[in-house]
């Protein structure tokens, strides 16, 4: 498809993030991303992804900051024009077991990993509903299907997408929008390459593919699910995990 | 009320009843569309959209409250055109 429609991918300057804004822009989306401090590495996915023909966006914001968000969706449109694609995959981590955990850790994880799809999807969905056409999809985890030890934070947060995304694919699934959920499972990205030797090898065993899986595996899956190809899906959730089972 | 402002309101009114499948006659400038019609009050964003055509103003997300009867609805694209 190229009709030139407008995808907004938060996080997208590494991991994840990364892979679906040059995925889309293969796709023959508009892309534009935000990002939350690494600007060297902003630019050079603007470039990648501009390298399809296509016009790509790189903006610098908070998810953790309201007006950050809300000016994200003003300076998209300007430039790029409404998105009909979102993709929520701004995210970070605290990990900590809960006996230890500070309260600081708790709020920054649920602050940008769930407020922040929150923010995105309420700044965003007002446009879709009233072209009545979008397709949203919240980058959830299998921490939050499962649970995941030393992440309450994380999986809390991941599990809230969940609820979120299924209540919000209630609301407009008659204005046409699609809102969904993608849980990755182990990914190879700068997540997940701080995990020691010990929980590395204890993870593959609980895949049955035995392998962590790529980023660009998960954005092929955003990618469907974005298109007009999923167009009878919402309200699901998309396990990418190899068949893992925690 | 000025010719023209009572112009607009039925105009208004017209596409709100449109929108919302509710008897004109039924309506008056302050019953409320959910509570009094039984209206969705999600229909507020359609009724937006329409209005925002007909009229070619912007509406802000944040006027969406404030659209809950025929004269909340008037206010907030009289200000929005500065009628």
């Amino acid at each position: 498809m190229n009709d030139n429609r407008v995808a907004l991918i938060t996080g997208g300057s590494r991991g994840i993030g990364r892979a679906c804004v040059l995925r889309l822009a293969s796709d023959g989306y508009d892309v534009a991303f935000s990002y939350q401090s690494n600007a060297e590495a902003a630019v050079e996915v603007e470039k990648l992804a501009a390298q399809q023909g296509v016009r790509a966006r790189a903006f610098e914001a908070e998810m953790a900051d309201d007006a950050m968000v809300k000016e994200l969706l003003e300076r998209v449109r300007d430039e790029l024009g409404a998105p009909d694609v979102l993709v929520t995959s701004a995210g970070i981590t605290r990990d900590g077991a809960l006996v230890m955990m500070s309260d600081d850790d708790w709020h920054a994880v649920l602050d940008v990993n769930l407020d922040g799809v929150y923010r995105t999807c309420r700044a965003a969905i007002f446009e879709m509903m009233k072209r009545k056409r979008g397709s949203i999809i919240n980058i959830s985890s299998v921490a939050g299907v499962y649970g995941n030890a030393t992440q309450t934070n994380y999986s809390a947060a991941k599990a809230g997408i969940i609820g979120f995304s299924k209540a919000l694919a209630k609301e407009t699934g008659r204005y046409g929008i699609r809102v969904n959920v993608v849980a990755p499972g182990f990914i190879d990205t700068d997540m997940t390459s701080g995990l020691g030797e010990e929980v590395r090898k204890k993870s593959l065993e609980s895949i049955p593919m035995r392998r962590f899986g790529t980023a660009d595996e998960v954005a092929d899956v955003v990618s469907f699910v974005a298109s007009d190809r999923a167009s009878y899906l919402t309200g699901s959730v998309v396990q990418v995990d190899g068949g893992i089972a925690l | 009320m000025s010719a023209a402002v009572t112009e607009r309101l039925e105009l208004i009114k017209e596409i709100v009843c449109d929108i919302l499948e509710i008897d004109p006659d039924e309506v008056t400038n302050t019953s409320l569309f959910a509570e009094d019609h039984d209206a969705d009050s999600l229909r507020a964003i359609e009724i937006l959209a329409a209005l925002e055509k007909r009229f070619s103003v912007v509406i802000d997300q944040s006027e969406l409250p404030r659209m809950i009867n025929l004269d909340g609805v008037y206010a907030v694209v009289a200000e929005a055109a500065g009628w």
